[in-house]
């Protein structure tokens, strides 16, 4: 029992390592990860679902290629079309039948404000909100906008507004513990599988 | 019973121990998993640049989430772990009193399936059609790895608990 004792005081002492090295050098990079501080400021349509008690985050990323070739990645987003991009076999350990599209699917190429979204097989969902082709796509006030710096290079910024600082003990704790870190995981695993998929020849 | 000297506050203590134990050696496999795959996906898609920022922040949060989860999982299965502590005394001493090893194990693996089944029963009448088996990774992650695990802590509960038992014995033994 000594050695399990021993193996339950390391463990402790390695997550609360592993929590105070999040807190303090990791957090606030994953908050603003890769978007400048001009990114950071930008207004986006969707902005107006944004109450100023809420967290947001703003993260870029540099895709080799033109926003006419994101762009269809973006509009087929949704569990009910095209998948995330993001790690779908994560997604699948909580049962969401998550399948990212590996091509681009016509059907799903014209999404227009009112289309309900889905987060997972009979879990969320979210309408679009905005939407202007090669240029930004809104569910709720989580947009994808593509800023176009010439024919080759895109940067794609993506918005998140996700809880109210105002909740519960218990709504906070679930929010900074496990949704925060565990968002940014799969929206960073997105943001790459769009510019791994915009960017294959 | 009263006289042994695993009382059934040890029991419980020790069995959510072994319980905790259980739950963080789950989550290190679970955490390298999600790091390795995740890092090889990120590996493949980032330029060298901007690749170790984004693996060192992707790494930390999975394992922080991990941590928090884990903690959390601890705390619920530390409850279980005592239970079966207790029951497994309870148990071996009352089918097992001149304490045989094999005997204690059998004894072990048996209560071990039968609280399982009791979970899993009470689990599946919580969740119903949640509980599926159209994903095998799904399957695996939320309850064949965790049972493998709870069955083999209870077969070293119960390993740990007969060799007190013996050496309990041993040390009687002169005086008897």
């Amino acid at each position: 029992m000594r050695r399990i004792r021993k193996f339950i005081k390391y463990s402790l002492i390695f997550y609360a390592i592993i929590a105070l090295v999040y807190w303090i050098f990791i957090r606030p990079v994953h908050m603003s990860w890769g978007a400048t501080a001009a990114e950071q400021q930008m207004k986006f349509p969707a902005d107006e679902f944004i109450s100023p008690d809420r967290i947001v985050t703003t993260r870029a990323i540099a895709i080799h290629s033109s926003a006419e070739k994101i762009w269809p990645w973006i509009a087929q987003t949704g569990q009910n079309r095209g998948g995330f991009n993001s790690y779908y076999w994560l997604e699948n350990l909580f049962a969401a039948s998550m399948h990212n599209a590996d091509s681009i699917v016509p059907q799903w190429q014209n999404p227009v404000p009112g289309d309900t979204i889905y987060y997972g097989e009979g879990e969320g969902y979210e309408m679009i909100s905005f939407v202007k082709r090669n240029e930004y796509y809104a569910l709720g006030g989580w947009t994808f906008y593509l800023d176009s710096l010439d024919t080759d290079h895109t940067r794609l910024i993506v918005r998140y507004p996700s809880m109210e600082v105002k909740q519960s003990v218990l709504m906070r704790a679930y929010y900074y513990g496990l949704f925060e870190p565990l968002h940014f995981i799969m929206e960073s695993g997105m943001m790459m599988g769009i510019k791994q998929r915009a960017e294959a020849k | 019973m009263k006289n042994t000297v695993i009382s059934n506050k040890t029991a419980a203590y020790n069995g959510a121990l072994i319980a905790v134990a259980g739950v963080f050696a789950y989550s290190f496999a679970v955490m390298l998993y999600t790091i390795i795959r995740t890092s090889v996906s990120i590996c493949s898609i980032m330029p060298s640049p901007e690749r170790s920022k984004i693996l060192w922040a992707s790494g930390f949060s999975v394992a922080y989430s991990v941590g928090v989860f884990s903690f959390l999982m601890a705390m619920v299965s530390s409850m279980a772990g005592a239970v079966a502590g207790v029951i497994l005394r309870r148990v071996l001493l009352w089918l097992n009193p001149d304490v045989h090893l094999s005997k204690s194990i059998l004894i072990s693996s048996i209560v071990s399936l039968v609280l399982l089944l009791l979970l899993y029963l009470v689990l599946y009448i919580l969740l119903k059609e949640r509980i599926t088996l159209q994903y095998a990774g799904t399957f695996l992650f939320w309850y064949v790895f965790p049972a493998v695990i709870f069955f083999i802590a209870v077969l070293i509960g119960g390993a740990v608990f007969s060799n007190s038992l013996m050496k309990e014995k041993t040390n009687k033994t002169p005086k008897d």
